[in-house]
């Protein structure tokens, strides 16, 4: 592969799937500065893993892969310690600097609350939950995770349990 | 309303989020790119230099030594130079390699980013307990045969060169290194190794 042909994967990526991989980051790292540096890892990854690319597995499996191994291996301020760098992801700094969608409407609240409670859960847990939300199907996560499809089930049931109650503990607590 | 009614409300409600555009106003693709390039270069130099480092510092001293053990030799015809700096020459020359086999093994057996979790945690926990072992073992493949050699040949070097210069190096230099250093590979198994290998045993259990 061409360093020209890795740069237009990159950039196709970034423009389709780039959603995918903030949802990636804000699930698994809370603070701003933490989401910025893993947002930063990930991309790291992603560029350095395009070569490798074959077109075998589905685009959106490969990044969750890329994505999700990063967010595993990623230690807080690492990235810090080593380098300064420019930070990308300033829309949730505060409130007056993000944009309109991100208000406090209901349903974003709900997404925010979302977040936080995949957050909660363990590692690979949080894995499986963001990609079930988004719409995977068992056999792509199996294929992103590297376990039986089944187990994907029987896990995806009890992390929904978990997340609904834990929205609807904070629903009643409110 | 049941729990399953329920999550696929906060499916469709976490559908229709708008992540993406989020990241685009405050930085284009160019800007991204660039920055992805130069930290890559940026992780490569480190990464090597983190490897190459204590590596090649063992050679170096290698050479210093054979340069030293060469200097201070009596040079008669059919006898080799004394061998008191040529065994701290070997000492470090040993360790450097035995350093370099197991890092490009370890490289080797290294797995990718783009490889399934699973694979990847049990790469991670591999790599994670042969550290430990590593590190737990420095005193008998990296701090005995280095002190012994240095300690055998200052001392002789001493009685041999008729002054205490190498002998107090011994004392107040090789020994507390050895010492600080094996205390610092307890410390970082206890507060860095052993409560990442928790961490990532736990992970694979939660996929077992």
């Amino acid at each position: 592969m061409t360093a020209r042909d890795q740069e237009a994967t990159f950039r196709r990526w970034l423009d389709q799937h780039i959603g995918l991989i903030l949802k990636v980051v804000r699930g698994c790292v809370a603070s701003p500065q933490d989401q910025d540096d893993l947002f930063q890892d990930v991309l790291l990854q992603l560029w350095s893993s395009i070569p490798a690319f074959r077109g075998e597995a589905k685009e959106t499996t490969w990044i969750y892969r890329v994505a999700f191994n990063t967010a595993l291996a990623w230690r807080r301020g690492e990235r810090r310690r080593r380098e300064g760098h420019e930070r990308f992801l300033k829309f949730c700094e505060s409130p007056e600097t993000q944009p309109s969608h991100l208000d406090s409407s209901p349903e974003q609240e709900i997404v925010e609350r979302l977040y936080a409670a995949v957050r909660q859960l363990p590692k690979t847990d949080a894995a499986l939950a963001l990609m079930h939300l988004d719409g995977l199907s068992y056999q792509e996560m199996a294929q992103v995770v590297g376990i039986s499809e089944n187990y994907i089930g029987v896990k995806l049931n009890r992390i929904r349990h978990q997340l609904a109650n834990k929205l609807k503990g904070a629903n009643n607590e409110r | 309303m049941n729990v399953d009614e329920y999550f696929d409300q906060l499916q469709s409600a976490w559908r229709r989020q708008r992540v993406g555009a989020e990241l685009l106003a405050n930085a284009d693709a160019d800007v991204l790119l660039k920055e992805v390039q130069r930290n890559e270069k940026l992780w490569r130099t480190v990464n090597l230099w983190d490897a190459m480092l204590e590596i090649s510092s063992g050679f170096l001293a290698a050479l210093f030594f054979s340069y030293l053990g060469v200097r201070h030799a009596h040079w008669t015809p059919f006898r080799l130079p004394d061998w008191d700096f040529l065994l701290v020459a070997f000492a470090c020359a040993g360790l450097a390699s035995f350093r370099l086999i197991n890092w490009v093994i370890q490289r080797r057996n290294r797995t990718t980013a783009n490889d399934p979790l699973k694979a990847c945690i049990e790469a991670s926990l591999k790599e994670v307990e042969h550290d430990i072992w590593l590190r737990r073992n420095v005193f008998w493949w990296c701090w005995l045969p280095f002190t012994m050699a240095f300690s055998v040949s200052f001392c002789y070097a001493s009685l041999r060169l008729h002054t205490l210069k190498f002998l107090a190096f011994l004392v107040l230099f090789v020994i507390p290194l050895a010492w600080w250093g094996l205390r610092l590979s307890r410390f970082t198994v206890r507060k860095v190794l052993e409560p990442r290998r928790q961490e990532l045993e736990a992970l694979l259990a939660s996929l077992k």
